[in-house]
């Protein structure tokens, strides 16, 4: 099933799961690790850049990126949710963009994420990320 | 989310005197050995070959930084023979390549890769100008070919500050060093 964030009703299953993903990105782009940690699990890991990163890597990566005056736009589009019971998958296009002493250039990920319900809430387990080339 | 693109460095290679000359490699180091006179010292030596051989760094960080090496290498010498447009493309390069691999350098080695990067930035912020001052051009790949040249291990505290970098002018800023930073890199 293919849904667009936009037609999707809020408190639907796969409207938690996509705002559930979107908070993780709201967390990154103001180092905000208290709202990252509520929507990743434990043993949260992410494929990103030819590397792994756990929760705490990826916050410190990032946080470095702004230390060093770089600023990251991020939008999860065109999710594609599939929910079984208590896990999820959902595949999307984060559209965005990189701003760095070159300047503000545009850039697409492919990513997709796997989540858990755990207590009742949405968590995602697993992330992978590949950058659309130009 | 973080990813940039499969960046295939040039595989152009500038042809060292030894290689034009020929006899270089072989009767002229001989006659240097003979008479005791060192070749040059790795840092002295601009080629990867060289850097790999560089006994006091790790060996896993050297090769990892022989690639970025080689590039600000090529940036250098075409800067040097004038050929602004062919060097501000090579530090595009440049760029794109060290954005792709800082991922996954980060994690292994979170203070040359923040150090690195900085020094990055600085020949991208200059190169980024319609007229890079000379000046400032050949002291910040100086100073990149130097950090790169010398990728220490992870044993010593740097304490270098932020650039503070007008990325909006992208005026360059020379950053003010450490002591820790000049102890290692020169001041």
């Amino acid at each position: 099933m293919t849904l667009f964030a936009g037609n999707m009703n809020a408190g639907t299953q796969e409207q938690q799961i996509v705002d559930t993903v979107s908070t993780i990105f709201a967390a990154a782009r103001s180092d905000d690790v208290a709202k990252f940690d509520s929507v990743i699990a434990s043993d949260f890991y992410i494929f990103d850049g030819g590397a792994r990163f756990n929760g705490d890597s990826v916050m410190s990566f990032i946080k470095a990126q702004h230390a060093a005056g770089k600023r990251y736009e991020w939008n999860v589009t065109e999710p594609d949710v599939h929910v079984s019971g208590d896990t999820a998958w959902v595949a999307y296009v984060n559209k965005g963009s990189i701003t760095d002493a070159s300047g503000t250039a545009k850039q697409n990920w492919l990513e997709s994420a796997f989540l858990e319900k755990r207590a009742g809430n949405w968590k995602i387990v697993f992330m992978h990320s590949t950058r659309v080339p130009k | 989310m973080i990813l940039w693109p499969t960046v295939h460095m040039s595989k152009h290679r500038y042809l060292s005197f030894g290689t034009i000359v020929g006899l270089w490699p072989g009767s002229i180091l001989l006659a240097f050995a003979t008479l005791g006179i060192r070749a040059g010292s790795a840092e002295e030596n601009s080629s990867p070959t060289a850097v790999l051989q560089s006994a006091s760094s790790d060996p896993a960080l050297v090769g990892e930084m022989a690639g970025f090496k080689s590039l600000v290498d090529q940036i250098n010498v075409t800067f040097e023979e004038g050929q602004s447009i062919a060097a501000k493309t090579k530090v595009g390069e440049l760029e794109s390549l060290w954005e792709q691999a800082e991922p996954r350098l980060y994690l292994t080695y979170p203070k040359q890769s923040q150090m690195l990067d900085r020094s990055i930035d600085r020949v991208i912020a200059l190169f980024s100008q319609s007229n890079p001052d000379p000046r400032q051009a050949r002291a910040s790949l100086h100073q990149l070919i130097e950090i790169l040249s010398h990728p220490i291990p992870q044993t010593v505290e740097l304490q270098e500050k932020v650039p503070a970098v007008n990325w909006e002018t992208n005026d360059w800023y020379a950053p003010p060093r450490s002591p820790a930073f000049n102890d290692l890199f020169g001041s």
